[in-house]
């Protein structure tokens, strides 16, 4: 029988067109350098006999690191939120969870946008005693702003993220997270409807014309 | 006179060295069989950049197995196996295709030859078409095809390594042809 693709010069249409594209592919060549190649990779590498086995025992380890992980990293929030009296959601002791923060770096708040003040006057109604103890426990003088951070966003407590923030601002008027600790007080007042929000905001624009957060603080005043 | 008779253990070792001496070397297999192996794989549907993964995997496999192998057609007994590897390939294309989209074989082929840009775009072409016409045909037919129109095997080689009578190969050859023409039809219509 002869080849398809040797057939030049085909009347009919579809069968040239055929023929033309057998034409296009060529043999498969196996240059030396390939060769030499494999010959020394199946030289070195035996065929794995108990592959089968190893494949779901790899799968199944990948699998449960997954969601040792995930439970570790979710599951301890929720279950400090839900079940406070469990005995494995007690808040850390102090000395190990300073030793833990001094190796992490401070946390920035990303740029969100502050809710609108509401009028309030300067005397506002008697406010719920803020929980601070819980986030000071081991808060020292930059972590302060960590732990008024994760006040305000994760455990939304305002009050006791102006505490903190409060008490960051006067240890260290011009510390190195001033910038963020202004932002976060002017975020953590502006939730609580606290009119000293305008304020700080006009006071952030002062210090930091070009901040990253002079945006939010502009809107803040005009309203 | 006293004559020795050979004793059991002796002829024992005999039949030994006579099997070691017509066990097959790898080195000999691997000298012989190497560059068919690489003209197999295309024609089973594994792309030209996989070529060498495959063809590596197919060698160690052999190496591993090549003790138990007790027939003499070792050519055929080197296709099963590169079958069995490229189905596995194919299966396990979908995921690398998710995680690299790039065709690495489209990459190769673009640097390829000496040809003008021109040129190399219309072959390219020309062999995209095909691979997606060689595509849509049935397995066994497209490997007929293959090996004989691309490849250059005879219909009793392929035959020997399909292990199938030569009339089946001719019988799939016909009808792979008669399906390429029906798929260039198709093309030209819908041009």
């Amino acid at each position: 029988m002869d080849r398809l693709r040797d057939q030049i010069g085909q009347t009919d249409p579809d069968v040239a067109l055929a023929a033309d594209l057998l034409r296009s592919r060529a043999r498969a060549e196996a240059s030396p350098a390939m060769r030499a190649r494999v010959r020394a990779a199946v030289t070195m590498r035996r065929a794995h006999g108990a592959s089968w086995l190893l494949k779901p025992a790899t799968a199944l380890a990948v699998f449960v690191a997954i969601v040792s992980g995930a439970s570790a990293h979710y599951g301890s929030a929720w279950v400090r939120r839900v079940m406070p009296s469990w005995p494995f959601s007690a808040p850390a002791t102090p000395e190990k969870s300073r030793a833990a923060r001094s190796n992490v770096a401070p946390i920035v708040p990303v740029a969100a946008p502050i809710a609108p003040v509401v009028a309030a006057p300067e005397t506002t109604a008697p406010i719920a005693p803020p929980r601070v103890a819980k986030h000071r426990a081991s808060a020292g003088d930059a972590a302060l702003v960590g732990a008024a951070f994760r006040a305000l966003r994760r455990d939304e407590d305002p009050a006791a993220a102006v505490q903190l923030l409060a008490e960051y601002r006067a240890q260290q008027p011009a510390g190195p997270l001033a910038e963020p600790a202004l932002a976060l007080l002017i975020e953590a007042e502006s939730q609580l409807g606290d009119a000293r929000a305008v304020t700080h905001a006009a006071e952030y624009l002062a210090r930091f014309p070009s901040g990253a957060f002079a945006n939010s603080a502009r809107e803040l005043q005009a309203r | 006179m006293q004559l020795r008779m050979p004793s059991a253990d002796l002829a024992s070792e005999a039949s030994a060295t006579v099997a070691a001496a017509t066990r097959l070397s790898f080195v000999a297999v691997y000298t012989r069989w190497f560059d068919h192996a690489c003209r197999w794989l295309p024609a089973m549907g594994v792309p030209d950049a996989d070529i060498e993964d495959v063809v590596q995997e197919l060698f160690i496999v052999a190496r591993g197995k090549l003790d138990k192998f007790a027939g003499d057609n070792v050519g055929g007994w080197l296709y099963a196996i590169a079958l069995r590897l490229a189905a596995n390939h194919r299966r396990k294309a979908w995921l690398r295709r998710f995680f690299f989209r790039a065709d690495d074989a489209a990459i190769l082929r673009a640097h390829d030859g000496a040809a003008s840009p021109l040129e190399r775009l219309e072959a390219n072409e020309k062999r995209a078409l095909l691979d997606a016409m060689l595509a849509r045909m049935s397995e066994k037919r497209r490997r007929a095809l293959a090996l004989y129109e691309i490849q250059g095997y005879s219909g009793e080689e392929i035959a020997a390594l399909e292990g199938v009578p030569l009339k089946t190969v001719w019988t799939r050859l016909h009808h792979a042809r008669r399906d390429l023409v029906a798929l260039a039809a198709e093309h030209r219509r819908s041009l």
